[in-house]
């Protein structure tokens, strides 16, 4: 039976594997900074992110091909950078938008059938 | 610019390139791939992608390599060979929140001075794409080597002969010398290795700006190196000065050497940093691109 420590380290071995997902999700609504990102993402409290966290992931996206960044001057104090979905970021949000629902679906059905 | 898929590279770095990872342990080829991918540009020549190549040292046999870099007990350890660009990824890296990176070669940690910036507000995480390679070194990054070689050269031609035939070299941690030897290879020692990172720095400046993100942080890289040596060196014979003099263990000066090192190294990379992040700016806030 798994302690509350290791239903833990799985709870967060979740979130890290679908926190890209948010996080392309918040693009393909608006272009947005680091640590906007940040903060939308603390208002759903399964998916909160520290700074650390983002900036690495927003390398690795930026990387993949997945967004782009770009300067734009800001309303309050410095310019600052803002992130986007590139296409190819839009098509592979689709899938796996698509790839999440046929999870989910299958592993809400599994749970039901076994409570 | 880095390049996402090797598709983007001309047909003959491309050859080039997969030649290459074709060559490669799979269990290494998807990193290497990512390396490249980072290295290089849409506009990378088959030599560039032969110098990336070349950069990363022997790859040889996976198990082996494994066997080179990991931890024991927590401690982390890397035997793999120091590159350039290792040396910038490891030191200057403000995206990484972890302030301590595994040694560049050895057992230990190195400070990654990019998280230490950027934690002290002094530079964005994000500040730039890829960390250094977006504006070419300024000239300025000489001046510390400079000003080091300059104080060496100085201070021996001023206080010089008034040291004793034989002075203190090297520091135990209570300020007391771990061996002694003659003045003049104290002072020749000092002066070259102050004059002669200087002229590396000065090597890397003038050699241009380079073309493709691999070239300047390799370019960064050199300077970072040549500096810690140039300044460490300067305080390290400023210690021998004031010991000679002094008659006393002076204990002040290894960590000061430490400090002078990493002070000026930080200041260098800041810079390139802001530099990078302005050019950035300039390209995206002055109209369509």
């Amino acid at each position: 039976m798994p302690n509350n420590r290791e239903t833990e380290a799985w709870g967060s071995q979740i979130r890290k594997g679908v926190v890209e997902l948010a996080v392309l999700g918040l693009l393909a609504a608006e272009p947005r900074y680091g640590s906007q990102l940040v903060d939308d993402l603390a208002h759903y409290p399964a998916l909160a992110i520290s700074a650390g966290t983002i900036y690495p992931l927003l390398s690795r996206l930026r990387k993949a091909g997945l967004i782009e960044s770009t300067w734009a001057e800001s309303p309050v104090g410095p310019p600052r950078k803002y992130y986007a979905l590139t296409p190819t970021g839009r098509t592979a949000l689709t899938a796996m938008t698509d790839a999440w629902a046929e999870v989910t679906s299958t592993l809400n059905r599994i749970l039901q059938e076994g409570s | 610019m880095s390049i996402t898929d090797l598709a983007d590279l001309s047909p003959s770095a491309r050859r080039t390139a997969e030649e290459f990872l074709s060559t490669t342990p799979a269990d290494l080829r998807d990193d290497l791939r990512a390396h490249l991918l980072d290295s290089l540009s849409p506009a990378a020549t088959d030599a560039d992608v032969r110098s990336v190549i070349a950069a990363l040292g022997p790859i040889g046999d996976g198990t082996a390599r494994r066997g080179l870099r990991g931890r024991l007990l927590g401690i982390p350890y890397d035997f793999t060979a120091p590159t350039w660009d290792k040396i910038i990824s490891r030191t200057w890296n403000p995206a990484d929140p972890r302030i301590w990176q595994p040694h560049l070669f050895g057992i230990g940690w190195t400070p990654n001075l990019g998280a230490i910036a950027a934690r002290l507000g002094l530079i964005e995480p994000d500040a730039e794409d890829d960390p250094l390679t977006t504006a070419p070194l300024s000239p300025a990054a000489i001046l510390p080597a400079a000003v080091a070689t300059m104080a060496v050269l100085g201070s021996a031609a001023v206080l010089g002969r008034s040291l004793p035939d034989r002075v203190g070299r090297g520091w135990r941690v209570d300020g007391t010398p771990k061996q002694v030897g003659s003045r003049a290879r104290a002072i020749a020692g000092s002066i070259g290795w102050t004059a002669g990172p200087t002229a590396a720095v000065a090597a890397a400046l003038a050699a241009g700006a380079g073309t493709t993100p691999a070239q300047r942080r390799n370019r960064a890289g050199a300077v970072v190196v040549a500096t810690a040596m140039a300044t460490g060196t300067a305080v390290d014979w400023l210690g021998v000065v004031i010991r000679a003099r002094s008659g006393r263990p002076q204990p002040w000066v290894g960590p000061a050497a430490i400090l002078a090192a990493a002070g000026s190294v930080f200041g260098i990379l800041l810079t390139q940093a802001r530099r990078g992040r302005r050019a950035e700016q300039d390209r995206d806030l002055s109209g369509p691109h």
